[in-house]
């Protein structure tokens, strides 16, 4: 009686420890971050961005203010005002990611594809004014992404079946292969 | 008026006989589309829009320039006339740039309704983006206003605003066919009244105001009817801004005494407030210069300045608010103080009081369509008051009111005087039935008119309104303030000055100056000690207009700078001086009501709820949608903050 418990529990003793070596000999499955970057999917919804023509030197932005419309949390105030071209442009712009659910509505829902959500993930502070986001960091932000060749977390999309609308800033062949159902390459 | 039933979709309603069906359907709460309907203009049915099934009559009907009849039956909802609002609106996006986003008149416009609501979702004349089908250029028409001809729905409600209500004929029409046009009446910039109606009327971004451009969307600004204080008019205006700041003044035709009329300086008059001269701080001399000191440090040398000085006279300006001038008031007479203001407009309720033996005009701004005939007894009316200009041409307009003048006439007014009339002691026996006296209240000490004036009183079929240049001036007469004699000011230790004034200058005869302005100008420069006055819109107060109504207005905006209302000034002068004050709202009103019934007893508000004026009791609410940490809001909490902080210490007005 007494021997098939000691048996019993030495057998599973084997078997716990089986695990524990095999599994310190095989790949691991975390990553030691921050040292090392984690991968991230090109669907992530991180920080916002505010991206640029491709030749990185006019905003996309209009002014809609329809991100701070549909925002759930209310966390995007912004202001328009007039550029030298008598053009509605982005005069503040503010999001504060202290309130931000990262649900990319604002992406969504952005016209002009100004608004992005980009694949940057590790922005952290101490303080919670630090946590607002201002134009010109989203502008930075957004530009180190298209630096990176991201494209925002829904990818390109646009058209709308027979009549497709391109904008002359868009990568077109991207575009062909997005409305032909295949996934973005990036 | 007789009234009629018609059935709209299964629905019956009475209505008085002559209204439109599209008004009709409107009281029932059906939405039909419209671009040149509007309510304050004659129906032109141009557009098409509006087309409706009315039994009986062949094909589709304008609902817009239709009227009803008994027992009419009007479908709304059948497929035919959806499919023309359709057909119409597809015609019109077509050659519709469809900037929605980046358009200034997202969120309130007609077009961009009626697309959702009943238009075509896709175009049926595909146009590939960027390609407009007119290309016009934008035209800045003038510093407020601009004109994108692209957006334009050819409604001609702008045309007919320009004409019929503001009677200045600035817009025409160009050309015809697709290139029908809207145009200034030059060709180039505008010259014009500017007031703004144009901008107000069009349906789409076409015409729209400069300031405030791009700012905000519709639908994130906040609405205040606040009463304009430029004129004794008293118009209401909405507010339209947000934290604070100020984008743009609207109008509502549903409230207020001027019908959706506003001047241009009461519409586009609204940045003086963030004007670059505004005080912010206390100004004490000392060593012969001005400098900022704090509000404890100034309102004790108020206290040692008053108290030192034997002989004190105080000068106050007709745009306060009633509170304001009757706290200054009591200021003046603890200290014996004589009254003096600088307005133009006579003594009228000292005049109504002994000569007619009642209060206010015995009709308003509002009844002047049931008169046959107007006198205009020497008065320059659009140089007085704008509004009651355009008031006066609908009248003769709408109602055939003939309009004379005795004296001057207005130069606007010129092509609809039909004759001239003399003010002397047969004036009565000649004049016409229901006849309508406008006097300009500069005058009234006039003998032969207030001899007139006194018999009309007793006519029920005459009228008497009067008009004045301030728009507190009856406020000022009540509480006995008289007009400053240019030469004899004797030997005064101290002068106290409140409000916005015209004297450029400290009258030699003054040994001290204590001011309450929120602008620097000379008479700034000259005083000795100056509180920083807030502004209308950013305070509350009760305003009596020329007729004699009493109106209120709300606070909109946040004080600028450190810069406190009159009434808090005086308030805390009286404190400092130990002297029993009134210190809530609604204790000041009730002391006014009290004393001054005069001003109270015309009280006849445009809607019933505002019978009492009522009291800023939304002065702190915090605002509606919590954004979070955002810093811009935050410092405008902090500002209000810091008045709730004062109004604790010293004195209760919030
Ligand atoms: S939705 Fe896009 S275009 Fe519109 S304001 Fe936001 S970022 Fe700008
Ligand atoms: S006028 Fe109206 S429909 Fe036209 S672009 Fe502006 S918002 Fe859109
Ligand atoms: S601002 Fe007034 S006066 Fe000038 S064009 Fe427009 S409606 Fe006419
Ligand atoms: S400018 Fe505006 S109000 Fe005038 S016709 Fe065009 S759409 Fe109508
Ligand atoms: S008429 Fe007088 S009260 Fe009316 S908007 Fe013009 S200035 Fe203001
Ligand atoms: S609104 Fe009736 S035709 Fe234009």
């Amino acid at each position: 009686m007494i021997l098939k418990s000691v048996y019993d529990g030495i057998k599973g003793l084997i078997a716990g420890y089986a695990v524990t070596i095999t599994k310190f000999f095989s790949r691991g499955t975390t990553v030691p971050y921050p040292e090392k970057t984690p991968f991230v999917s090109e669907r992530w919804r991180g920080v916002h961005g505010l991206f640029f023509t491709d030749n990185r030197f006019e905003e996309l932005c209009v002014s809609c203010h329809l991100c701070a419309k549909v925002c759930p949390s209310v966390c995007i105030t912004m202001e328009g005002s007039e550029d030298y071209l008598q053009r509605k442009r982005l005069k503040r712009f503010d999001v504060d990611l202290g309130r931000c659910i990262y649900c990319g509505y604002c992406e969504e829902v952005c016209p002009a594809d100004a608004i992005r959500l980009t694949t940057s993930h590790d922005y952290v502070s101490r303080d919670r004014e630090n946590l607002i986001l201002h134009k010109e960091d989203l502008i930075e932000i957004g530009k180190s992404a298209m630096r990176r060749g991201e494209h925002g977390a829904l990818g390109i999309r646009r058209g709308d079946g027979k009549k497709v609308v391109y904008q002359e800033n868009r990568n077109l062949d991207a575009s062909f292969k997005a409305l032909s159902g295949e996934r973005v390459k990036r | 008026m007789s009234l009629v039933r018609v059935k709209i979709d299964d629905e019956e309603i009475e209505v008085p006989e002559g209204t439109l069906v599209i008004t009709a359907a409107e009281k029932l709460g059906k939405s039909i589309p419209h671009f040149c309907y509007h309510e304050r203009l004659t129906p032109v049915a141009a557009c098409r829009l509006c087309l409706v099934e009315i039994e009986g009559m062949p094909g589709l009907q304008p609902s817009c320039a239709t009227k009803v009849k008994d027992g009419m039956i009007v479908r709304t909802n059948t497929k035919n006339v959806l499919d023309s609002h359709k057909s119409v609106l597809d015609l019109v996006l077509e050659t519709h740039p469809l900037d929605c986003p980046k358009c200034e008149a997202t969120g309130r416009c007609k077009l961009e309704d009626f697309t959702y609501e009943f238009g075509p979702h896709r175009v049926s004349y595909y146009r590939p983006p960027g390609i407009s089908a007119y290309d016009y250029e934008e035209l800045s028409w003038s510093p407020v206003l601009k004109f994108d001809p692209n957006k334009c729905v050819e409604c001609s409600r702008c045309i007919r605003v320009c004409d019929e209500v503001q009677d200045c004929r600035a817009l025409v029409a160009s050309s015809r066919g697709h290139n029908w046009r809207i145009t200034t009446f030059t060709g180039g910039p505008l010259h014009c009244d500017f007031c703004g109606a144009c901008a107000s009327v069009c349906p789409t971004g076409a015409i729209e105001q400069q300031p405030g451009k791009f700012w905000k969307k519709d639908w994130e600004l906040e609405k205040h009817f606040v009463i304009c204080s430029h004129c004794g008019h008293g118009c209401t205006l909405l507010l339209r801004g947000w934290e604070g700041r100020i984008a743009r003044i609207e109008d509502d035709f549903k409230v207020g005494i001027n019908r959706a009329n506003i001047c241009s300086r009461g519409r586009f008059g609204f940045d003086i407030i963030s004007h670059s001269s505004r005080l912010s701080k206390p100004l004490l001399r000392s060593d012969g210069k001005l400098v900022e000191v704090t509000w404890e440090k100034a309102l004790f040398a108020a206290m040692e300045m008053i108290t030192a000085s034997h002989s004190v006279i105080g000068l106050a300006s007709g745009m306060l608010s009633v509170e304001e001038l009757f706290l200054f008031s009591k200021l003046l007479a603890s200290r014996n103080g004589k009254k003096f203001s600088e307005s133009r407009d006579g003594d009228v309720i000292e005049f109504e009081k002994k000569r007619l033996g009642r209060y206010g005009s015995t009709h308003g701004f509002d009844q002047l369509d049931s008169f046959e005939s107007i006198v205009l007894v020497d008065i320059p009316v659009e140089e007085l008051d704008e509004v009651l200009r355009i008031d006066l041409i609908s009248a003769a307009k709408k109602s055939g009111a003939k309009l004379f003048t005795a004296g001057r006439a207005s130069f606007r007014l010129k092509k609809r005087i039909a004759g001239l009339f003399k003010i002397n002691s047969q004036t009565l026996a000649s004049a016409p039935a229901k006849t309508l006296f406008v006097v300009d209240t500069e005058r009234i000490e006039e003998k032969e008119l207030s001899a007139i004036l006194e018999k009309v009183s007793s006519d029920p079929f005459t009228g008497i309104l009067f008009v004045a240049a301030q728009s507190n001036s009856r406020a000022l007469s009540s509480f006995g303030f008289r007009v400053l004699p240019s030469d004899e000011i004797s030997e005064v230790d101290l002068m106290i000055a409140a409000g916005p004034l015209q004297m450029t200058e400290r009258p030699t005869s003054v040994k001290r100056l204590i001011a309450s302005a929120s602008f620097r100008n000379e008479l700034v420069e000259s005083a000795d000690l100056v509180f920083p006055a807030a502004l209308p819109f950013e305070k509350s107060g009760t305003y009596v207009n020329s007729e004699g109504r009493a109106q209120y207005s709300d606070i909109a905006v946040p004080m600028a700078g450190e810069s406190w209302p009159d009434a808090v000034i005086w308030i805390s002068v009286m404190k400092e001086l130990g002297e029993a004050t009134p210190s809530t709202p609604r204790e000041i009103l009730d002391e006014v009501r009290n004393n001054h019934p005069e001003l109270f007893e015309r009280n006849y508000p445009v809607k019933s709820s505002e019978a009492e004026p009522k009291l800023p009791s939304t002065r702190l609410a915090p605002p509606k949608r919590h954004r979070g940490l955002l810093l811009d809001k935050s410092e405008w909490l902090r500002k209000l903050q810091e008045h709730l902080d004062f109004s604790k210490e010293f004195s209760p007005w919030f």
